[in-house]
């Protein structure tokens, strides 16, 4: 699916994350918004882990709150330190 | 129990849930929207979870908590709608612009066309009152209605009439505006009808507006026939004339000093009922100056009340006699007569015949004879 949408992005010029691929915004240290992110796998004050596809993002940082959370986009406020695109997904606790 | 399911299952249901976040493990606080509330519960109960309303907020539930206050917000309604009522109707009128028309002529001449006090602002139409009172009052040449919230404003405009334009062409005489006796007569057209010396009255014929022509010319014929045509006289006629000028003043006066004695007297009016705010109804006694001072309440900016507040302030005080000294206020009125003589003759040159004084029931008379020659001429139209 990855190698395909990629294909049709290639060829056709369209950004990958209009074809539902995640995208990542972080706004300095203090908000961060996950687009086309799928389940919510941990969240806790210092961590919230989202799957996006076939990996996961992980949030960490401190008095993190989910300021929105709809089908299309989730918004983390709080102190972010870390952002990680994790490689697989792990067993949600 | 995955609390975290939850917002997964609200997400995909589009519950618009915002503001979430951990309130210790496994438990979490978010706000929900009341169209998505029953949509919940099922979700929360379907990842057994249990679900606490922490805290309501929002107009619905606003509402719901001022249904013991019902009579508040009918009596802030009542009063919205009394205020409403009250704009919307004439309370106060006033008159402005007219001069020799006394407002309440205007007043009553408005009165046909709905411009009354009571009535309400929508029925009058300004065009339609206009056209009506300045047919009624001729008098006007210009008239609107004006509204500063409740209050309308009447402006007006008379109309001025021109002068009568003298036709100079026309035929007239010359009679005496004033009696005296004929010093001079100048008749530059017309025929003179006074000589020297003969006493006229006021509006004798001085000249005639006639002129004669010979019909046939004298010669053998035993008399000579005179015909006449009009003409408009011109002359000037001088003659002696004797005017007199009188002053009076008492002797005693009066002066008013107060007692410092003060009495205030307060009411209301309401339109046009008086209510008195006190309980007397005896009338000022005599012996005192009265000042109505009137306020009406405007508590917004053009929303003027039917209410006039009248404050009556009654100072009393005390008649003192004074009399004036007989020789100086003598004086005074024989200056005060020979100005008056001197109006009378409008800077004519006067000669002052006499001037006597007279005391009569504590009155001092001063009176001022003159005479002075001036042109008498004055023309009349035939009739």
């Amino acid at each position: 699916m990855r190698g395909l949408r990629g294909t049709v992005s290639r060829w056709f010029d369209i950004p990958e994350d209009a074809l539902g691929a995640p995208r990542v915004i972080l706004s300095g240290s203090t908000q961060a918004t996950i687009e086309n992110a799928g389940a919510i796998l941990e969240y806790s004050p210092g961590c919230l882990r989202v799957r996006v596809g076939a990996n996961e993002v992980a949030v960490t940082g401190e008095r993190l709150r989910i300021r929105s959370y709809t089908g299309a986009a989730l918004c983390v406020e709080g102190s972010v330190e870390r952002v990680e695109l994790c490689q697989g997904v792990r067993r949600p606790l | 129990m995955y609390a975290h399911r939850v917002l997964d299952a609200c997400a995909r249901e589009s519950l618009g849930i915002s503001d979430i976040e951990a309130a210790g493990p496994q438990r979490l606080r978010f706000s929900v929207p009341l169209t998505g509330f029953p949509e919940l519960r099922p979700i929360v109960r379907k990842n057994a979870c249990r679900l606490h309303i922490v805290s309501r907020g929002g107009l619905p539930f606003w509402l719901r908590s001022m249904r013991e206050r019902a009579g508040f917000f009918i009596g802030a309604a009542l009063c919205v709608a009394v205020f409403w009522c009250l704009t919307s109707y004439i309370w106060t009128i006033e008159v402005v612009g007219n001069e020799t028309l006394s407002s309440a002529q205007i007043l009553r001449a408005l009165e046909p066309y709905g411009v009354v006090r009571g009535a309400a602002i929508a029925s009058v139409h300004n065009e339609s009152v206009r056209n009506g009172v300045l047919c009624d009052l001729p008098e006007l040449s210009f008239l609107t209605v004006r509204f500063e919230g409740s209050h309308a404003v009447v402006e007006v405009r008379e109309r001025r009439v021109p002068p009568e334009v003298a036709d100079d062409g026309a035929y007239c005489d010359i009679v005496a505006a004033e009696a005296g006796l004929v010093t001079m007569v100048r008749a530059r057209q017309g025929t003179a009808a006074v000589t020297e010396n003969m006493l006229v009255e006021k509006g004798d014929l001085l000249v005639a507006g006639e002129m004669r022509y010979r019909l046939h010319p004298g010669g053998y014929r035993a008399y000579e026939e005179y015909g006449v045509f009009p003409v408009r006289a011109d002359a000037d006629v001088l003659a002696r004339v004797w005017k007199t000028a009188r002053a009076a003043a008492p002797l005693e006066t009066f002066e008013k000093i107060g007692t410092g004695r003060k009495k205030v007297r307060w009411a209301l009016v309401f339109g046009a009922r008086r209510v008195n705010l006190y309980f007397s109804t005896d009338i000022f006694e005599s012996g005192c100056d009265i000042i109505t001072a009137r306020r009406n309440f405007e508590p917004l900016s053009g929303v003027r009340l039917p209410v006039t507040l009248v404050r009556e302030t009654c100072t009393y005080y005390d008649r003192v006699a004074s009399v004036s000294d007989e020789a100086a206020l003598t004086e005074s009125l024989k200056e005060e007569a020979l100005r008056m003589l001197e109006e009378m003759t409008a800077g004519a040159r006067l000669t002052v015949n006499n001037i006597r004084t007279a005391v009569l029931h504590g009155t001092v008379y001063a009176t001022a004879t003159g005479e002075t020659v001036q042109n008498i001429a004055v023309s009349r139209p035939k009739t």
